[in-house]
């Protein structure tokens, strides 16, 4: 065999090429770390450019809450005689002050939640462990203390606790509904992204599942989900 | 879309069917292919977002290919075998009756290329295949253009004995 044969065979292999699917999902994968932490604001995260308050603002808030809440754990009633807390005025004043506190402290979070800078999407998965846990912890010592507030002998501080209570409840439903509804603008914003994305067909089903997720209304599961695509 | 990402783009567009090809030939499954050469391009696009200094980054590309192959020979401690099912490289634009016999030829000449030593194997992928000039080649195995003459001379010598040998 001549070396010119020899040549003109081996370049008859160039043409192995990758497959054009792979080439393109490979390099949006490269590239979307980088374009999430450097995402131009007015096409992708301008609605997040509020009064700028970033990360540790609100993570501060979420941990201040937590620290409120386990306060307030101290005065569970499994420590104590409900009987003696019946006529125990000053305990039920002083838990319809705590619950006021918490209140305070849930729409600092809140409004921090609601100002802060979303720099990636991972970053809001990352916060939702304490909102999570803070939203149970409260719910924890709201049940204790409408227990405490239902043995209590005094309507009038009865009507008044219970108040506190709804209030409450109703600080924790909108905290939460407003990481939800950080979660879900993310979320938005990256399926439309992605929808210009070339996916390779295991991550165009991720990203099929992951917007019928979405529709359900689980979006922090949806979110979780399209962040597995290109890995 | 920033300058950065622009011109990275620009050299993935550049080098990744080279990339590609080269570790394809070198592991013969498409599968591992993939893995190794999006390795690579995150690598250098890594290096390359921090600002870090890559005088040639075609040579950078292949070098770190070229690690990450040796790498996962090492790792995994494979054996490579290649089937008969792993030579078919279809290509639409062939008559139907030269095609297999193309196919046939190629399939020897990659079998007798991953019989040869690696080093002989990246001199004729990278001269042939890929077409880089003996300087590009120098550059990037890290050695002088003239050693570089020599070892590919002795890599085609070696390679046809192979294909000789198989009654090519």
């Amino acid at each position: 065999m001549q070396e010119k044969d020899l040549v003109r065979t081996i370049e008859q292999l160039r043409s192995i090429e990758p497959r054009k699917d792979w080439v393109l999902s490979t390099k949006g994968r490269i590239f979307a770390e980088y374009d999430f932490e450097h995402a131009e604001p007015k096409r992708l995260w301008g609605f997040f450019l509020k009064p700028v308050a970033v990360l540790p603002l609100a993570a501060l808030a979420v941990i201040g809450i937590v620290f409120s809440f386990s306060a307030l754990q101290d005065l569970k009633t499994t420590n104590f005689e409900v009987a003696q807390l019946k006529a125990d005025l000053q305990e039920i004043q002083k838990l319809t002050l705590s619950l006021e506190n918490l209140q305070s402290d849930i729409l600092e979070a809140k409004e921090s939640l609601e100002g802060t800078e979303i720099i990636s999407p991972k970053m809001v998965l990352e916060m939702s462990e304490g909102v999570r846990s803070a939203a149970v912890t409260g719910r924890e010592v709201i049940e204790e203390t409408r227990k405490i507030a239902e043995a209590a002998s005094s309507s009038q501080e009865q009507l008044s606790i219970l108040t506190s209570i709804t209030n409450t409840e109703k600080a924790i439903e909108d905290f939460e509904m407003s990481y939800q509804e950080k979660v879900k603008v993310v979320l938005e914003s990256l399926i439309e992204e992605m929808e210009h994305w070339a996916l390779g067909e295991e991550d165009l089903q991720k990203f099929e599942e992951a917007k019928q997720i979405y529709q359900e209304g689980r979006y922090s599961e949806a979110l979780e989900r399209i962040l597995t695509i290109g890995y | 879309m920033s300058d950065l990402k622009k011109q990275f783009s620009k050299i993935y567009d550049e080098h990744i069917k080279k990339i590609y090809r080269f570790v394809y030939l070198k592991v013969s499954s498409e599968d591992i292919a993939q893995d190794i050469a999006s390795e690579t391009f995150l690598k250098a696009w890594d290096k390359f977002k921090a600002g870090e200094e890559i005088k040639n980054m075609q040579a950078f590309l292949y070098q770190v290919a070229r690690n990450l192959i040796v790498d996962h020979y090492r790792e995994k401690a494979k054996v490579r075998t290649i089937s008969s099912q792993e030579y078919q490289i279809p290509d639409p634009r062939m008559a139907v009756a030269t095609e297999a016999q193309v196919e046939s030829d190629m399939s020897q000449v990659r079998l007798a290329l991953s019989e040869i030593n690696e080093d002989y194997q990246d001199l004729i992928i990278l001269r042939y295949l890929d077409q880089l000039s003996i300087p590009e080649i120098a550059e990037i195995s890290g050695k002088s253009e003239g050693a570089v003459r020599v070892s590919l001379h002795r890599a085609m010598q070696d390679l046809k004995k192979h294909l000789e040998g198989k009654g090519f």
